[in-house]
Order: C-alpha cells, then sequence, then structure tokens
C-alpha cells in the first residue's frame, strides 16, 4: 500500500470539486435549500397561522351556536380553520380529506342554532383522517364542544318540572346548577397530563418539530446522492484512458481502490460537517448528547455512500448508466429508509424494510440522538448495522473496481 | 423532409442507450410502488399509522376494570396495549418500544371511587410525534365525556359529592365495594340488618338509578357530530373511488420525464464538442430546423415515456387514464412540449454539458419541490403555492390532477393547458432568437 498515492488521489478528487463550482451547489447550498422549503411545507421556520393544515368549515347557519362552535376551534397550534366562501358537495370535500389537500371538513347544516336553542336535533357531518394529528385535534374539539352543549341540555332535560316537581323523584333534579357545571368543565376532576419523554422535557428543544427530521434527513440524502452522481468519474476515468494511466504507475490495485475510497469519504466527511454545522446556526438544529455518536454515524455513513459509489462506478458500463442508477438507488434508499418522510407513518412491513437499509438506521440513530437523548451504549446495535453494510458494500466495490482494472 | 431526417436521427440517438432509458421507465413505477406501500392502496392494502404502541400502567386498578380498560383501548382499533409498571413503561418510550404510556396514579381506583382527584399522564416519545400525540387525542376525547358526564351529574345533584368537604359517610363506597363479588353481595344482602350498610346501599342505589338517568338523557343529544374517518375508511376499501396511485404516478412520471428530457437536450452540448453540429450547420438544412430537430426529438421521447408509464401504471396500479382518451393526451404531449423547450434553453445557455448536468438537476429538484412532485399542491402554504406556479411542474402536475385523479375533462380545466401551450411557444421563441444569435456571434462553432 503506498500512502502517497492515495493521497494524491484524494487531492486529485478535491482539486476537481474545488475547479468544479457547480459541484458546490450540489454539495452546500441544495441541502440547505431543500431543508428549508421541507421546513416549511411540513410547518416549520414559518409563520404557523398561514402553514398549519386546513380545517375547512361549510357553513349553512352563521347563528350564535355555529359562531360558538367556530370559536371552539379557532386559533389551534395544529391546524387552521378556513371557513370556505361557498359551499362544496360532501363527496368532493370527502376527497379532499382522503387526499390528503385538506385535514378536515366540516358541515354545519342550515338552522343549526335555531334547532340548538330549540333542543332539537342537529347532525354536524365531520370527514377526517385518524392519521392525522391535526386532524385527530379537530376531532376532540369539535366533540368537546358538542358533548358540552349536550350534557348541558341533556342535564336540563332531567330538572323535575310542574307537578313532578313538587315531590323530585329520585332520578330527577330540583335544578340544573350551571355555574356548577362550567366550574366542573373548567376544573375536571380526572385530568389528563400529558408530557414528552426524553430531551425535549428537559432542554425545552422543540423537538417534536419537523426540522429535527428534515435537517439530517437532507444532510443523508445529499450525501448519498452526490457520492452515487460521482459514480460515473470512475466510468469517465476508465472511457478517457486515466484509470489505464494509473494502473501503469507505481500504484496497486489496493492503491487505486482504497484512493478512491478515501477520496470519496472525505468529501463526505466535509460535505456533512459543514451541513451540520449550518444546520445548526441557521436553523437551530440539536444533534443530541453523544458528540461521538454523531461523529460515527456520519464517518459510517459517508464511508458507505463512497464504497457504494465505487461500486456503481465499476459496474456501469457508461456515464448516463452510472448516473440514472445513482439517482434511482438514492431515490429509492431515501424513499424506503424513510429520508422522505418519518417511518413512523407507514405501515408496519415497510417500517421493517426500512430499518434494515443503511439510510433508515441512520436516520433512526439521528432521532434516537436528538430526541431520545440516546447515548452511545444505546445506539450501537444501529451502527454496528451500518459497520456492516460499509463491509459488505467495500468487499463488493473492492471486487468490482479490482475486476475493471484487471480487465 | 430534411427536418423529418434531422429528428430521426436525434431520436436514435437519444434512446441509443436503452438501460438509461429503461431507467427512467422504471423508477417512477418504483417510486410510486413505494408511496403505494407506505400510504396505502391497491394489493398493499391500509397505509399509513398501523396499530400504535401503548404502554399501560395501572396496577392498583381491580382486575375487571384492568381488563375493560386494556379492552377498550384496543378496540378503539389505534392501540396495541403491553401493561408495564411505571419503570418499564418509561423505559419501553425512552427506547422507542412504546410511542405513549398512559399511567395511572398507584391508587386510581379507590380515588375514582371516593371522588378524589386524578391525574392520568400520557408519556410521550419525543422521536414519535404523530403517533403520540394520536393517542394523547383519542385518550382526551374518551375522558371528556367522562368529564361532560360527572359535571351534569354533581350540577344536577349537587348533593352526592361526597368528595365535597364535610362529607360524613359513615362507610365508603370502596368498602362497601371492596373484594371479590362473593364479599359485595353478603354485604348487600346484610343491609337488609344493618343501617350502616343499609344507607350505604341506599346511596350506591340513589346514584344508580340517576346515573341511568342521565346515561338515557346524554344518548339524545342536540347537536350529533358524525364523524366519518377517511383513513380507516380507505383501509376497509370503503372509498372505492380512492386511488392514490392516481396522485402518485402523475408527479414521479414528470419528475423522471425531466431528467428524461435534460439528457436529451443535453446532447446539443455534445454534437458541439464533437463537431457533428458544425458539420449539419455547414449542409443544406436550416439552423431552425436542427434547433427544432432536437426539440422535437426530446419531446417525442419524453411523449413515449409518459404514455408507456401511464399505460403500465393502468395495468399495474389501475390508474384512471382520464374522462376521454384525448385529455391526458393533451397534457402528456403540452408537458413535454415545455419540458424540451426548458432544457433546450438550458442547453443553450449553458457553456457546457457539465453545467447544464449540474444546473439542470438543480432545477429539476426545485420544481419538484414547488411544483407539487413531493407534496400536493393544495397541502402547500400559501406563498409556496404563488412561488410553485414558477415551476413548470405546478402546472402539468395540476393538469394531470385534474384529468387523472380528478376525471375532469380538459374542456373543464382548460388553465394549465394554456399555461402548458404558452410557455411552449415562449420558450421555443427564446431558443430560436438565442440559437441565431450564438450562430451569428459564432457561438456554436
Amino acid at each position: 500500500m503506498n500512502p502517497m498515492v492515495i493521497m494524491s488521489m484524494v487531492r486529485l478528487r478535491f482539486t476537481r470539486l474545488l475547479r468544479d463550482r457547480s459541484g458546490l451547489v450540489w454539495l452546500i447550498v441544495m441541502p440547505m435549500v431543500f431543508s428549508f422549503l421541507m421546513g416549511n411545507l411540513l410547518g416549520d421556520w414559518s409563520d404557523q397561522t398561514t402553514n398549519l393544515p386546513r380545517l375547512v368549515v361549510y357553513a349553512r347557519d352563521a347563528g350564535p351556536s355555529a359562531e360558538a362552535l367556530l370559536t371552539a376551534l379557532d386559533g389551534n397550534d395544529k391546524f387552521r380553520l378556513v371557513r370556505a366562501d361557498s359551499i362544496v358537495d360532501q363527496e368532493s370535500a370527502r376527497l379532499a380529506v382522503e387526499d390528503g389537500r385538506i385535514t378536515a371538513a366540516l358541515f354545519i347544516p342550515a338552522r343549526f342554532s335555531a334547532a340548538a336553542a330549540a333542543g332539537r336535533s342537529s347532525e354536524l357531518k365531520l370527514y377526517y383522517d385518524s392519521d392525522r394529528l391535526s386532524s385527530q385535534t379537530v376531532r376532540t374539539l369539535l366533540e368537546k364542544s358538542a358533548l358540552k352543549v349536550n350534557a348541558m341540555a341533556s342535564a336540563r332535560s332531567l330538572v323535575a318540572t310542574g307537578a313532578a316537581a313538587a315531590a323530585v323523584p329520585v332520578d330527577s333534579a330540583l335544578a340544573f346548577d350551571e355555574s356548577r357545571f362550567d366550574r366542573l368543565w373548567n376544573e375536571p376532576r380526572v385530568t389528563l397530563e400529558a408530557v414528552t419523554l426524553g430531551r425535549v422535557a428537559e432542554g425545552g428543544l422543540n423537538l417534536t418539530s419537523s426540522s429535527q427530521h428534515v435537517g439530517p434527513a437532507y444532510i443523508l440524502f445529499f450525501v448519498l446522492m452526490f457520492m452515487m452522481v460521482s459514480a460515473k468519474d470512475i466510468v469517465q476515468e476508465r472511457e478517457q484512458r486515466t484509470l489505464a494511466r494509473l494502473m501503469v504507475s507505481r500504484a496497486s490495485s489496493l492503491d487505486l481502490v482504497l484512493g478512491f475510497f478515501a477520496g470519496g469519504m472525505a468529501i463526505g466527511l466535509v460535505q456533512s460537517t459543514i451541513l451540520l454545522v449550518l444546520n445548526s446556526l441557521a436553523f437551530g438544529l440539536d444533534y443530541g448528547d453523544s458528540p461521538v455518536g454523531l461523529i460515527l454515524v456520519i464517518v459510517l455513513f459517508a464511508a458507505i455512500s463512497s464504497a457504494a459509489s465505487i461500486l456503481l462506478g465499476s459496474l456501469a458500463r457508461s456515464g448516463a448508466q452510472a448516473d440514472g442508477l445513482g439517482t434511482a438507488l438514492t431515490m429509492v434508499l431515501a424513499a424506503l429508509g424513510g429520508l422522505w418522510w418519518p417511518l413512523e407513518i407507514v405501515p408496519e412491513f415497510m417500517q421493517v424494510i426500512g430499518r434494515v437499509l443503511p439510510t433508515g438506521q441512520a436516520i433512526t440513530i439521528f432521532h434516537d440522538m436528538i430526541g431520545r437523548g440516546h447515548v452511545l451504549a444505546d445506539i450501537l446495535p444501529l451502527l454496528g448495522g451500518l459497520a456492516l453494510w460499509f463491509v459488505v458494500l467495500m468487499i463488493l466495490a473492492i471486487a468490482g473496481l479490482r475486476r475493471l482494472i484487471a480487465v | 423532409m430534411r427536418f423529418i431526417a434531422i429528428l430521426r436521427k436525434d431520436l436514435k440517438r437519444m434512446v441509443g442507450d436503452r438501460r438509461a432509458f429503461a431507467v427512467n421507465l422504471l423508477l417512477p413505477l418504483l417510486l410510486t410502488a413505494i408511496m403505494g406501500a407506505s400510504f396505502g392502496g391497491g394489493f398493499f392494502g391500509k397505509g399509513g399509522i398501523s396499530a400504535i404502541p401503548v404502554a399501560l400502567v395501572a396496577a392498583d386498578l381491580p382486575p375487571m376494570l384492568r381488563d375493560r380498560l386494556a379492552e377498550g383501548l384496543e378496540e378503539s382499533g389505534f392501540f396495541d396495549v403491553t401493561w408495564a409498571d411505571s419503570l418499564d413503561a418509561d423505559r419501553m418510550v425512552r427506547q422507542g418500544e412504546a410511542a405513549a404510556a398512559v399511567v395511572l396514579p398507584p391508587d386510581a381506583g379507590l380515588r375514582f371511587l371516593d371522588g378524589a382527584d386524578i391525574s392520568v399522564a400520557v408519556w410521550k416519545d419525543p422521536a414519535s410525534p404523530l403517533k403520540a400525540g394520536i393517542v394523547e387525542q383519542v385518550l382526551t376525547r374518551g375522558l371528556v365525556r367522562y368529564q361532560a358526564g360527572e359535571a351534569a351529574y354533581l350540577a344536577l345533584w349537587p348533593d352526592d359529592d361526597w368528595s365535597a368537604a364535610g362529607s360524613t359517610e359513615e362507610f365508603s363506597f370502596q368498602e362497601f365495594l371492596s373484594g371479590d363479588f362473593a364479599d359485595v353481595w353478603r354485604r348487600w344482602r346484610r343491609a337488609d340488618t344493618d343501617p350502616v350498610l343499609a344507607e350505604t346501599r341506599a346511596r350506591i342505589t340513589r346514584v344508580m338509578d340517576r346515573q341511568v338517568a342521565l346515561s338515557d338523557a346524554l344518548s339524545s343529544q342536540v347537536v350529533v357530530v358524525d364523524a366519518q374517518d377517511q383513513a380507516q375508511a380507505a383501509g376497509a376499501g370503503e372509498a372505492d373511488d380512492l386511488n392514490l396511485y392516481n396522485v402518485f404516478l402523475p408527479g414521479f412520471a414528470v419528475f423522471f420525464l425531466m431528467f428524461s428530457v435534460a439528457a436529451g437536450a443535453r446532447d446539443l452540448h455534445r454534437e458541439k464538442v464533437r463537431g457533428t453540429l458544425q458539420r449539419q450547420l455547414m449542409g443544406p438544412v436550416k439552423p431552425v430546423q436542427i434547433l427544432l430537430g432536437k426539440w422535437g426529438s426530446a419531446a417525442l421521447q419524453g411523449m413515449f415515456m409518459l404514455t408507456v408509464l401511464f399505460l403500465l401504471g393502468a395495468t399495474l396500479f389501475q390508474v384512471n387514464l382520464g374522462p376521454d382518451p384525448w385529455s391526458l393526451l393533451v397534457i402528456i404531449i403540452l408537458t413535454n412540449t415545455a419540458t424540451a423547450g426548458l432544457f433546450l434553453l438550458l442547453a443553450l445557455v449553458t457553456p457546457n454539458e457539465k453545467t447544464m448536468d449540474n444546473l439542470s438537476t438543480v432545477i429539476i429538484l426545485v420544481f419538484a419541490l414547488l411544483g407539487g412532485t413531493f407534496v400536493p399542491i393544495d397541502a402547500m402554504p400559501a406563498w409556496m403555492q404563488g412561488v410553485g406556479q414558477v415551476a413548470l411542474n405546478y402546472w402539468a402536475n395540476l393538469g394531470f390532477t385534474n384529468v387523472v385523479a380528478k376525471n375532469i375533462p380538459l374542456a373543464e380545466a382548460t388553465l394549465p393547458v394554456v399555461v402548458l401551450g404558452w410557455t411552449t411557444l415562449v420558450l421555443m421563441a427564446a431558443n430560436i432568437f438565442i440559437f441565431r444569435f450564438r450562430l451569428r456571434r459564432g457561438g456554436l462553432g
């Protein structure tokens, strides 16, 4: 093994990278743009009130009961109440909820307030999606409002009147004490107290926000993407005969493999470090309490990406093929591994597939460190999984590149 | 005829790399399948949130109540309940084995019967905000029903509030109801002779009569909330018109179409480097015909790709091909003519293939993000919907959504057609102008 050759190849890789300024866009600018835009799309880093999922209300009544109902739904931090200026049919609203365009649709019937005042029953129609937290919150608040009205009306119906009031039967009451009801409603005896465990409780961090997923996810995505589209460099080296020139020099095949690998890995490490720092400075991202864990996951992921890049470069027959396959693999690994959306929202079998992949393991480590405050000992199994991926890919990459050199 | 010859030549060059072409065809299908498996639909069954693992801590509850509580939580269809002690529950939530833990206080059963305050805790996993949030919401809804009933009861019969100061019960509810069924029955019978027990029994009877009366009254609601869960409906196959592939496939198809068309437009740089462009310019063909040949071949390649994709999508995922035969075809054609125009412009203004390569990928990704490939346009914040309108994907996705997802005939939703058509014309006018300008300045030599 000749360290000078390896270092020369690393230096050459950096020189090429710095010479091609447009490559820097890929390396740094695009990941930050994606973090910002996806953070906005998912509800962070922008005006909360305009970005929230929409509850669209189609009201055919504007009376006091309808207004009271809507007031209870207004100003929530999980969704935004939008009063539609025209009434659509329920089927269109149902479809809008189904395909995720709105979080819920509420239909208030005509003469709702009049019916409520007269104690007549009327039906509110709510289309919601139980897989969305904003939608669940809408249902909770709506049911709570309705329950209050129903409980008061029901209770009043048990107050004995007329002849019955003279000798109140056991299942009737003398009166309904509304002020007592209000007090008990506002200060119930049995309460629910929700707390988030992990680092959020102690640190006051906004860990339940999507930014904590988006930031690390797009660091991983673009490190992998850059490496995979760099696979065509090896194809070009072969096509331009520069690989053949390297082979007739003092470099052994091992030197070449290690040179290509170290070059890719060094770029991946520099890219990751810059992005980690920029995300931290620009978006206030926090990476947990385990710097060693953070370093290890970044090193292992850069190593996996570099090895995968060499393997792809040695298998592809043309630059276009390497480009296409590199993009394809990156997208598939990102989608399956939970870089585009958190794995918690997909079915169990998709979660299992995701957690087997290096992308899934790496983003889970980030989630564990950021949210759950996991330290090195806790994330060791996942780091072991990444190490295994690296070993397998490196063996295949060495075999592929040696075969290429031997041809 | 010369134009046709150039078109045929360029088309042959572009489809020469069949593997790259196959990737552009297969990848949208693969990603559509992944989206389908992730969010439900077709043969993948229900997507989205599966049973949420919840740890339940309620050691002091009587076994009958514990079983009822667990059954109630599991019957809701949202939860997969595991009994745990508080230490275990804490560990499970922190390790991500449970999305949340529901923790009843140590003496919850007794406190409940005594009318004392009870605080039920929900411990949430910070790395699972969605599932933990759903647990909190479902529990809140369950609890608020109890709170409403209790508030109504005590507002009607304040004397029954035995938690109030000054309550002088000699024999409490919990004492009467303690032990197993046989113990309670014995006390019930002894109440015939024991005045203290008799008073408690009478009180239990009175409370139960009132509870039943209130329960009956509560069943007739003034405001009925008919909550229809679209996620459950989709999972049960009740929403038979819901096919998420109608949304996913066009989005990814347009996304990868852009890669394919950009690769086609990049051929202009390759021809320039190899000197074949200069040779063509010296021939009897008009320069504009060369440009139109490049544009036409890139557009035709994309049209072929999209047509095959939609046909495969219809076969594999039952993707809707629109309300009539020509609506989808028109959107496919216009999407391709505009896309080819855009990337030809990029080829003309970039100095070399590498720069175009990087710039086109940046444009494709940003357009995909703003144009609704990853997130439905309607679900975007208002400002992004405004900015997104500069992206070609936005109008293409809107056109495909109208025709494929909403089954609206083109005649009823013409805006995307008009925008894509005008975009094609403007871009091609700009391309011809820049091509001639560079030709005059010797920039293509």
